[in-house]
């Protein structure tokens, strides 16, 4: 039984099925015609029954080689290079099938659709010499190819059977035939031939890159009309979605460079001007712009011409590197990815000039950016919302967008550098390549300090996103992005340090408590790397937020989280605050050793009765007293200006219906249990809370 | 008494070969058919005689052709044009027709001419006769083929029933009916042998020329089964026993092809059973010429040479290229 199935798998994996008579070799007309002894297409051209000659095997005229196809012969046969068809090798767009015919854009010569047989017409053939080159012509010298012929050399029936195969062409052994049906199912039918051994089960010894492309053409893995290199608005003979076939751009036979200047490497067809001398169109910018200029119009109208019977439209004018004379490498933009299945490579285009498209997932050393816009806390989409960031948007923040277009500037873009926009003014800030805080300094980097300062507080300010390069279409300079909900807080102005309390990050603070000295006992009140010494080091946004400034986890985009947009405190709302204060502000002091501090009852024990205990500890922990979320006085009838978005610092004064009416706290104080804060001398000073601070406790 | 010791050592002769059923032989020879005792008949002298051997014709060809040259309908003719068989399916006789004698037939074996042996190793100068190839006093051979065809000292027998298979004998005493029957291509079937019988002279084709794999020979083999190389075949032994397709007659919708070419069936054991196309048949020197001759040069069954519809056709049978 065994064998029985070995042998039908053996029939079926060997047998012809009778293509031959109808193949070109077999034609009695045009077939093949190495002796005169025997007919057109005879077996007896390549065969002979007996051996009255040399013996070869399979009683071929000569030894089982490519050699074969080389004879020169009565008939012709494929040792020189065409000089049929419209101009001989190598093939025009002149010699596509035409729509209409059976097989359009096919390069097979015609007339009227109908095929003109005959060596000299088969003019994507370059030739022998051509095909034994063997530096750039792999299929024939690699020596991981499939089969190989009796010299060793990559044997023609690679891809043909002289007995005619399953192919209506070129007698191929696998389907490969026109553009015209390539848009439809995962993977592209007509060029089977080629993505049979391009695939991730090719041959063992084909390097991992030619082993992606398949991939790139899979819709399964890459869907959308870009894989395989597609033409999304077809046209012509072209439908909609098609994928390119293999042949607009390669010849697998070997080249010899357009007009006969130079050889391309990757097998890259001699069709079209410029494509001469590409031997390293991965790395070198000018010779992969003349590859794709030979198809495409530059947005200066230069280069292109017809493909497909299309002649494309000039690339979109607003990325320079459209233009002729730039100097980009156009995988910058559009991919050059061949190591995943679903990197974008020439196979499978990224879109280009288009940011979101790019940034929604990693680019070579840059992380996923718009899944980032999608955390609890974000820029661009208006708090607690969630909604589509746009290119535009990038545009308003970076200078390798364009706010009004939405394109990408080449001059900026994959530079090595991050360019951030100054919302006032439009301009460049000075360029990073990553940006990062060291939180074990208290000197600020200097593009910390640029950042913030031209950057954040130049958009947090009271007239935003002033100039009109930081803003969308319709976007104002307080809602520069495409959500409009999206307001500008403006923090500069609570970081002032006209305000009575304030963080010091545009201006040291004068808090003398802070800062080691006799009135602290030689105390740190603060944890290195700030206040160690006699001074009053300055902060900056990012120690207390992320250096990603596209979002984060935490709320507000914190290092960690505070809850503080919760309309009630959440569970675990005083461990919170001790963390996230704790990260500056020693609480071994504050809640340990209190005489250290400025009063003794820091001690978060001491203020049980204010809002309830946790865990033997003030239910709030630091935002009871200091710049608390919640108004929690006890005094329904007087808003004790709860300190939600003043953490930054304020100019707040208490009301006419606090116990301290128009005083402005220091310290933050305020929210929370407080009601109210005076000074009562030089030495003392009143704090008016929810508990036994009703009627004034003396600090 | 010379008569009767004459007569006594040729039936003495005659019966000793009697095992066989083919013609010339036994009972069904008639010494009369070719010699005439006297050179003369009722007086009259035989015109041209006497000859060799008191034949009745100047040489064995003439002699042969005399009867089998169609004007006798009761003998199988084999000198072109051959229109007796023309009721049945094959409309030709298994070992076909050949030219004129001294005719230089490009079409199968030449008759009464010195022409240099092809594919022989020796390469002599042959000029055949209808004796160079069958006893013409029978022998237990199909068809009183001769043991030893190249006078080397072969002994091949080709047993009727053993090594090839007929399913109808002619009629004794002939009729044109049963000679039609019995000598039409589709009365034979064929096990073993026959290219060994043909090898004897052209001896070039003694042994197939092994090759290295994928090829398994150099040139075409004999007496190898479709099926032999079942790991790499370069047959399609499906093609062959379904008998449609390319190079086969009617198939539906075909314009051309031939009748299923003749074959050895290893396992035949009767006609029915070395008719019955399997995986395991193999090619023989008949399944691609006729012994005598045909239509197409070289005696191929198909027009190879030629040209037209059916070039490939008895190729394409077995490879189904």
């Amino acid at each position: 039984m065994i064998i029985l199935s070995l042998v039908i798998l053996a029939v079926c994996l060997f047998a012809d099925n009778g293509k031959y008579r109808n193949s070109p070799h077999g034609s009695t007309s045009d077939g093949i015609l190495r002796t005169a002894d025997y007919p057109r297409g005879s077996c007896a051209q390549c065969h002979t029954a007996h051996p009255e000659g040399a013996l070869s095997p399979y009683g071929l005229f000569q030894e089982n080689s490519n050699r074969l196809c080389f004879v020169a012969s009565s008939g012709g046969c494929h040792a020189d290079r065409p000089a049929g068809a419209t101009s001989g090798y190598p093939a025009q767009e002149s010699d596509r099938m035409p729509a209409g015919s059976s097989d359009p854009g096919y390069f097979e010569y015609n007339n009227g659709g109908i095929k003109i047989p005959g060596a000299p017409n088969l003019v994507r053939w370059p030739g022998q010499i051509i095909w034994e080159n063997v530096q750039y012509s792999t299929h024939f010298s690699d020596p991981d190819m499939p089969t190989k012929d009796a010299f060793g050399n990559g044997a023609c029936d690679n891809c043909h059977n002289i007995h005619g195969g399953a192919s209506l062409h070129d007698m191929l052994d696998t389907t490969y035939s026109g553009i015209t049906g390539s848009q439809s199912g995962f993977s592209p039918q007509n060029y089977t031939l080629c993505l049979s051994c391009h695939n991730i089960n090719g041959p063992s010894g084909m390097n991992e890159t030619s082993k992606m492309i398949a991939y790139s053409y899979d819709r399964s893995v890459n869907p959308g009309a870009r894989s395989g290199h597609g033409i999304s608005t077809g046209g012509g003979y072209v439908p909609s979605g098609a994928r390119l076939p293999c042949y607009d751009c390669h010849n697998p036979h070997g080249s010899v460079g357009n007009g006969e200047l130079g050889a391309n490497d990757f097998l890259l067809s001699d069709q079209r001007p410029g494509w001469d001398n590409l031997t390293d169109i991965k790395n070198d910018n000018l010779q992969v712009r003349r590859f794709c200029f030979g198809c495409h119009v530059s947005s200066d109208g230069m280069g292109g011409g017809p493909v497909e019977g299309i002649t494309l439209s000039p690339l979109p004018n607003t990325v320079s590197a459209h233009q002729r004379n730039g100097t980009d490498h156009c995988y910058n933009c559009h991919g050059k990815n061949y190591s995943t299945p679903d990197g974008n490579n020439v196979h499978n285009p990224s879109p280009g000039g288009d940011c979101i498209t790019c940034h929604s997932r990693s680019q070579g050393t840059r992380r996923s950016i718009v899944p980032e816009f999608a955390l609890n806390a974000h820029h661009v989409i208006a708090v607690g919302q969630t909604g589509a960031v746009t290119n535009n948007d990038c545009g308003v923040c970076h200078m390798e967008g364009n706010a009004s277009t939405g394109a990408i500037d080449g001059n900026y873009h994959r530079n090595g550098q991050v360019e951030l926009r100054n919302p006032d003014n439009g301009m460049s800030l000075a360029g990073f390549s990553s940006f990062t805080r060291d939180l074990y300094s208290a000197s600020l980097e200097f593009w910390v300090t640029d950042v913030q300062n031209d950057f954040c507080l130049k958009c947090h300010d009271a007239d935003g996103a002033s100039s009109p390069n930081a803003r969308v279409p319709g976007g104002s300079p307080l809602a520069p992005f495409s959500d409009g909900n999206a307001a500008v807080i403006d923090v500069a102005a609570q970081f002032s340090p006209t305000n009575a309390n304030y963080h010091p990050v545009t201006a040291r603070g004068d808090n003398p408590y802070v800062i080691p000295g006799s009135i602290n006992s030689y105390n740190r009140l603060l944890l290195p790397p700030f206040n160690q010494a006699a001074t009053h080091d300055l902060i900056s946004c990012f120690d207390c937020h992320e250096t990603s400034g596209h979002g984060g986890a935490n709320s507000g985009n914190l290092r960690t989280e505070t809850y503080f947009r919760y309309l009630s405190p959440q569970p675990g709302f005083a461990d919170a605050q001790r963390t996230f204060c704790g990260r500056c502000h020693d609480l071994n002091v504050y809640t340990v050793n209190p005489e250290f501090s400025r009063f003794k009852n820091h001690d978060e024990s001491a203020h049980l009765d204010a809002g309830g205990s946790d865990q033997n500890r003030n239910a709030m922990s630091c935002r009871g007293c200091h710049s608390g979320i919640y108004d929690y006085d006890l005094n329904t009838s007087c808003n004790n200006g709860s300190g939600i978005g003043k953490i930054h610092g304020s100019a707040y004064a208490n009301p006419a219906c606090s116990p301290t009416p128009g005083t402005q706290p220091p310290s933050l104080i305020l929210g929370g249990y407080v009601s109210g804060w005076k000074v009562k001398d030089a030495q003392k000073n009143l704090c008016y809370a929810n508990c036994h601070h009703r009627t004034g406790q003396e600090y | 008494m010379k008569y009767f010791i004459t007569t006594f050592i040729f039936f003495t002769i005659l019966f000793s070969t009697l095992s066989a059923g083919e013609w010339h032989i036994g009972p069904s020879s008639d010494c009369d058919d070719c010699h005439l005792q006297h050179s003369s008949e009722q007086g009259q002298q035989l015109p041209g005689g006497p000859y060799t051997y008191l034949l009745l014709k100047n040489s064995i060809n003439e002699l042969c052709l005399s009867c089998h040259d169609g004007s006798n309908p009761t003998a199988p003719d084999v000198l072109t044009p051959v229109d007796m068989y023309n009721t049945t399916e094959s409309k030709e006789s298994g070992a076909g027709w050949f030219a004129p004698a001294g005719e230089n037939n490009i079409h199968g074996h030449s008759l009464g001419l010195s022409l240099l042996t092809p594919l022989q190793n020796s390469a002599k100068i042959t000029e055949l006769n209808c004796a160079s190839c069958h006893a013409v006093h029978g022998n237990g051979n199909y068809r009183n083929l001769l043991y030893d065809p190249a006078g080397r000292g072969d002994s091949i027998a080709l047993i009727d029933g053993m090594d090839i298979f007929t399913e109808h004998p002619p009629d004794k005493p002939p009729t044109s009916s049963g000679a039609v029957i019995a000598y039409n291509r589709g009365n034979i079937g064929y096990k073993a042998k026959y290219s060994r019988w043909c090898a004897a002279c052209h001896d070039l084709l003694n042994s197939n020329n092994p090759s290295t794999p994928p090829a398994h020979f150099n040139g075409h083999p004999v007496d190898v089964a479709l099926n032999e190389f079942f790991s790499d075949l370069h047959a399609d032994p499906g093609h062959w026993t379904g008998g449609l397709g390319d190079g086969f007659i009617n198939t539906p919708g075909a314009t051309d092809g031939i009748l299923r070419v003749p074959f050895e069936s290893a396992l035949a054991t009767d006609f029915a059973s070395s008719k019955l196309p399997q995986n395991s048949d193999r090619v023989f020197c008949g399944s691609c010429h006729k012994a005598h001759g045909g239509e197409n040069q070289k005696s191929v069954l198909w027009p190879f040479r030629e040209g037209g519809n059916n070039f490939v056709a008895g190729c394409q049978q077995c490879h189904n290229k």
